[in-house]
């Protein structure tokens, strides 16, 4: 018999058998995990992604173009400071949440949608600087890897930006509802996790690579 | 940016022109053509016939109702299923057909009647199929259907999400249905061993698709992970503690964890594949420092996990079933979970014994070879509690109870075929032969048995009725004697040494062994009509079948049985509160099985919705535009996906309130129904007609 | 909707939010990449050396992160992000070691790849 079963209920009646109303469900929580979860499958992007990376750094094949020629580490801590303050700015927004502080939730997340979107336009401008340089993704499995890794993160800062602007719009129309307030949150998780996964790039292919 | 294509290409047609060049005359082709279209149009003359355009729109196609939506996934597994099947008996007759030189040959093949191509997208084909769009669907859709109610919840964390999983299988079984007739499919293996799946080795569309199918389906699976993970922790009954969840939900719990952490790892894979087919990158090739070993490393980091994905969930159903047909508790509950999460985290550490051969030594092999054989020790774990379950219980045979014990008797052999395969000086000798194929399959029948053993455990919970025993018993015999005629002279094959993936057999002294499993495919067919009978036979004697309590086999044990057949779309009128481990067991035997709550509530649910089709319909358009490299049609497709999800985001109307009025007037109809049953039946002492103590 | 009475500003992931926290976060990444970069071009170290200091310093930032940005806790709200997360780790871990083990031996044993 399981070790639960210990009759006591037999002599107590009535058994509560049915629960009574549940109250107020937590729909924000609910949210949040589950975008959370969501959050370690896409970690396991990046597994996968630094799995292939260890094995293609010095991957040059018949290219004569060698990883610290094209990884400039000083040059990196720029889109970083970007990144990084972008994702305080998003702090601040959620502080003046807290405060119930609608302008200022408008004014913070603006600054770091700003912020993202320099991030972006540096990322683009090295790129473009590779380019010149004829490191394209298609000169060596080692650029191939290098240019993948860090779009796959600019992609995730890319969507996190539309979502931004979306929910700039969403809450100056609707203000702290339920459902918003719930949406901020998640946003909130997708944006701090990719400053926590832009340390692994910067650290793992950028000074990796430059030492 | 792009790479150079061999053949046509302009970008408003994108690769479309392909097509032309294409010669529509093989009449295995042309059979399937008719099949899938024949088919499809009946259905489609039905719905219209019977004017049931409109139930199928509001009821099933835009529902979020987690039992519906578990149904659809069961009903698309079944289907692919059906198709994956026939794919096999191909693969079966052409091998007998294609023994020895002086073997005939017709329809353009030199032997048998497939050409070697045709033969490799057949297999291709099959095991992509029946491991992602026909297993994996029926597992997901028993999930959905089962583990909220099991855990007394109301529906699941995120209805709206769950309905997007769907689709998005759904999509994907378009796609792969589409590639059969518009275009080729992928001829690498299930596995697309690199470098053959190279553009330059594989210039045609079908590795395309093969990728897109893959990637599409996998967001299904990562969504409705996320889904059910975050259902079991946050959306318990009262008094459901962990410990207390029934074993089903525990492995719905692992399997869903597997899920989430390693599917992003083939996404990755693919997404490389996919850059040196489309931008011509260097990941898997073999100039430009590319290292081709990297993809099989990266497909078997999620491979190997995914099997055991596919195989938590029937050791999940197994132990609801073994216990319900003995009538006696499941053997060590506590046990059980630890060994389910056991092996969710061992099947993370053993990738490697896929390729064993790689080169990489005795170090790494002997860690992956321990590491491999550790799995057997949580495995072992359940085969005897399942076994102390049936030990002095009170083990009735019924068609659920075959199926699980068939499943049982699988496992051992497959487990063990499967120790030996993780020995590497054995696997050096074995690795891509027809063995390693023998204990696969023999690991993916424990499933399929299992699978067949939940349909017929859980039919009457769904639909109300029981399945007909007789037909149950047949189908059960004649699928479990075409398994060993197919799979045991295949494991001697591959003791002798035959490969897999063979469209020409150069061997005549294995010619019997191949008619023998020729033979045993024909039971296999005659197994499919027994199951369709069946199925008819019963809808047919729906009445004489009814179930008469919740209880449908009167000695269940966990919580779906504390709701009506089939459930109402709310689940259960007053959340139930659990107090023991198998709380329904726990309620018959204190005789508190009534299913009247002391009180009504307003019950939230959330309105249906056709968004999901919609981004179906935009992921579809993508998945084929990128297959054709139509690039402005699948920009368009992405920006219909965005902006579908950007109006979902605006849309206020999504749920409404059942009032308590409402719930009360459905639930007394539905008990007094019940009254009138348990008093017919009580004249009639019918096979599960027996008097229950339901109020 | 019914749930809108309820103010959902009370919810603890809201009221969890704190300046002081961010900007340390804010602070700590900055200075250890900071550092980390300079350990990398600055210094003269041998390349296992540079190897373990980067390391460090971006364990140290990345936890610290982790904690600051995410409020990662055993407390009701957050104890199943604690837990996934602790349960993610390893698997990620695993994934990137093993494989550059195993290429490590398989190019000391067959001079195939980098
Ligand atoms: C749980 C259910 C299992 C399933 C669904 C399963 C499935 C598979 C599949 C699909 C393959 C071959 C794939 C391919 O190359 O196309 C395979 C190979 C293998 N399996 Fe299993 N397996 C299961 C359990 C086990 C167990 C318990 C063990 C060992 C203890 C095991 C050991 C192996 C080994 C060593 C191979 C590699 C053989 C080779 O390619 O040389 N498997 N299995
Ligand atoms: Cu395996």
């Amino acid at each position: 018999m399981s070790r639960h079963d210990n009759n006591r209920y037999r002599d107590r009646s009535p058994v509560t058998l049915w629960a009574p109303d549940a109250g107020h469900p937590d729909a924000i929580g609910l949210r949040s995990i589950g975008f959370w979860l969501y959050m370690m499958s896409d970690a396991m992007i990046f597994a996968a992604l630094f799995a292939a990376h260890g094995v293609y750094t010095h991957a040059y094949g018949t290219s004569d173009i060698t990883a610290s020629q094209v990884i400039d580490p000083v040059e990196g801590l720029l889109p970083t400071l970007f990144l990084f303050t972008s994702v305080l700015m998003y702090g601040l927004a959620s502080v003046a949440l807290k405060n119930d502080d609608r302008a200022g939730v408008v004014r913070w997340m603006g600054a770091s949608l700003g912020l993202g979107v320099l991030f972006l336009l540096v990322e683009v401008w090295e790129f473009a600087g590779l380019v010149g340089e004829g490191a394209v993704p298609q000169a060596s499995a080692f650029l191939s890897d290098f240019w993948t890794i860090v779009w796959v993160h600019g992609g995730h800062v890319f969507v996190g930006l539309i979502w931004m602007a979306a929910m700039l719009i969403q809450i100056s129309r609707e203000g702290f509802t339920e459902t918003v307030v719930g949406r901020f949150i998640n946003l909130r998780i997708f944006w701090f996790f990719q400053a926590v996964i832009w340390v692994c790039v910067y650290t793992y292919v950028y000074l990796m690579g430059a030492s | 940016m792009f790479v150079d294509l061999q053949g046509p290409w302009n970008w408003f047609w994108g690769r479309l022109p392909l097509l032309l060049q294409l010669h529509y005359n093989n009449p295995v082709i042309g059979f399937a053509f008719v099949l899938a279209v024949g088919g499809g149009l009946v259905v489609v003359a039905a719905l219209t016939y019977f004017k049931l355009w409109g139930w199928l729109w509001r009821e099933w196609l835009t529902t979020v109702d987690h039992k519906k939506i578990g149904v659809m996934y069961i009903i698309v597994g079944l289907v692919m299923l059906f198709r994956g099947f026939f794919d096999a008996l191909m693969i079966r007759t052409q091998q007998a057909a294609a023994v020895g030189p002086d073997s005939p040959g017709i329809l353009g093949a030199t032997h048998g009647y497939l050409t070697p191509y045709h033969m490799d997208q057949v297999f291709t084909a099959h095991g992509t199929i029946m491991i992602l769009l026909a297993v994996t669907p029926m597992l997901v859709g028993f999930m959905n259907l089962i583990m909220p109610i099991q855990i007394g919840a109301r529906d699941m964390a995120y209805p709206f999400l769950n309905a997007v999983g769907l689709w998005m299988t759904i999509v994907a079984v378009g796609l792969v249905m589409a590639s059969l007739f518009i275009g080729d499919f992928s001829h690498a293996g299930w596995v697309g061993l690199t470098p053959l799946t190279q553009l330059a080795h594989s210039p045609s569309v079908g590795v395309d698709y093969w990728i897109w199918v893959i990637q599409i389906s996998s967001i299904g699976t990562t969504v409705g992970a996320v889904n059910l993970i975050a259902t079991i922790l946050k959306m318990r009954a009262p008094g459901m503690t962990l410990m207390r969840m029934p074993i089903f939900t525990w492995t719905t719990l692992g399997t869903n964890i597997i899920g989430l952490t390693s599917f992003p790892v083939l996404t990755i894979a693919l997404l490389l594949l996919t850059l040196d087919r489309y931008v011509g990158t260097h990941f898997f090739t073999a100039d430009g420092g590319g290292n081709f070993m990297m993809y099989t490393n990266l497909f078997w980091i999620w491979g190997h996990p995914e099997v055991y994905f596919v195989v938590l969930p029937a050791f999940g159903f197994l132990s609801e079933i073994v216990p319900t047909f003995s009538e006696k508790p499941l053997f060590n509950h506590n046990a059980m979970i630890v060994a389910t999460m056991a092996i969710a985290g061992v099947s993370w550490a053993v990738w490697l014994h896929h390729f064993f051969i790689m080169g990489q030594g005795p170090v790494v092999n002997t860690f992956f070879s321990i590491a491999t054989m550790l799995v057997g020790i949580p495995t072992g774990v359940k085969v005897f509690n399942w076994a102390f379950t049936m030990i002095k219980g009170r083990v009735r045979l019924e068609t659920p109870m075959l199926w699980a014990l068939g499943s049982i008797l699988l496992l051992i052999g497959g487990g063990a075929t499967g120790m030996m395969l993780a020995i590497p000086a054995i696997n050096y000798v074995s690795h891509n032969s027809v063995f390693v194929v023998a204990h696969f399959h023999n690991m993916f029948l424990i499933i399929a048995f299992a699978l067949f053993g939940a349909v017929s455990f859980w039919w009457p919970k769904v639909f109300g009725f029981h399945l007909d025993e007789k037909l149950g018993k047949i189908f059960f015999w004649l699928f479990w004697s075409g398994s060993v005629f197919v799979f045991v002279p295949m494991y001697a094959l591959g003791f002798l040494g035959m490969t897999r993936r063979l469209d020409y057999i150069a061997h005549p002294g294995w010619w019997p062994l191949l008619l023998l499993e020729v033979f045993g495919i024909g039971l296999y067919v005659a197994s499919i009509f027994a199951f369709l009978l069946q199925i008819v036979v019963s809808i047919r004697d729906r009445k004489k079948n009814a179930v008469v309590t919740s209880d449908a086999w009167q000695t269940s044990r966990n919580l779906e049985w504390a709701t009506h057949c089939p459930p109402p779309f709310y689940n259960f009128a007053a959340t139930p509160v659990v107090h023991s481990i198998d709380e329904w067991a726990w309620r018959r035997e204190h005789g508190l099985t009534s299913l009247k709550p002391d009180h009504y509530a307003d019950i939230h649910m959330p309105k249906n919705t056709m968004v999901p089709i919609v981004l179906a319909f935009f992921t579809g358009v993508f998945g084929f535009a990128a297959v054709w490299r139509v690039w402005w049609l699948a920009g368009f497709a992405l920006l219909g996906v965005i902006g579908t999800l950007i109006f979902r985001m605006f849309q206020k109307d999504i749920d409404y309130i059942v009032p308590a009025s409402e719930v009360e007037r459905i639930e007394t109809a539905y008990l007094e129904k019940m009254d009138d049953r348990a008093h017919a039946s009580i004249h009639q002492t019918g096979e599960h007609g027996s008097p229950a103590t339901q109020h | 909707m019914a749930h809108d009475e309820h103010n959902p500003l009370t919810h603890p992931e809201v009221r969890s939010a704190s300046s002081a926290m961010y900007i340390a976060a804010f602070v700590l990444g900055i200075v250890a990449m900071g550092i980390a970069c300079l350990v990398t071009v600055g210094f003269d170290l041998s390349q296992s050396d540079t190897l373990t200091w980067i390391t460090v310093l971006a364990v140290i930032a990345g936890l610290g992160q982790l904690f600051l940005l995410f409020k990662l806790d055993l407390s009701k709200t957050m104890i199943w992000h604690t837990v996934s997360l602790v349960l993610t780790v390893p698997l990620f871990f695993m994934a990137v070691g093993l494989t550059i083990w195993m290429f490590h031996y398989l190019a000391l044993r067959t001079m195939v790849g980098g």
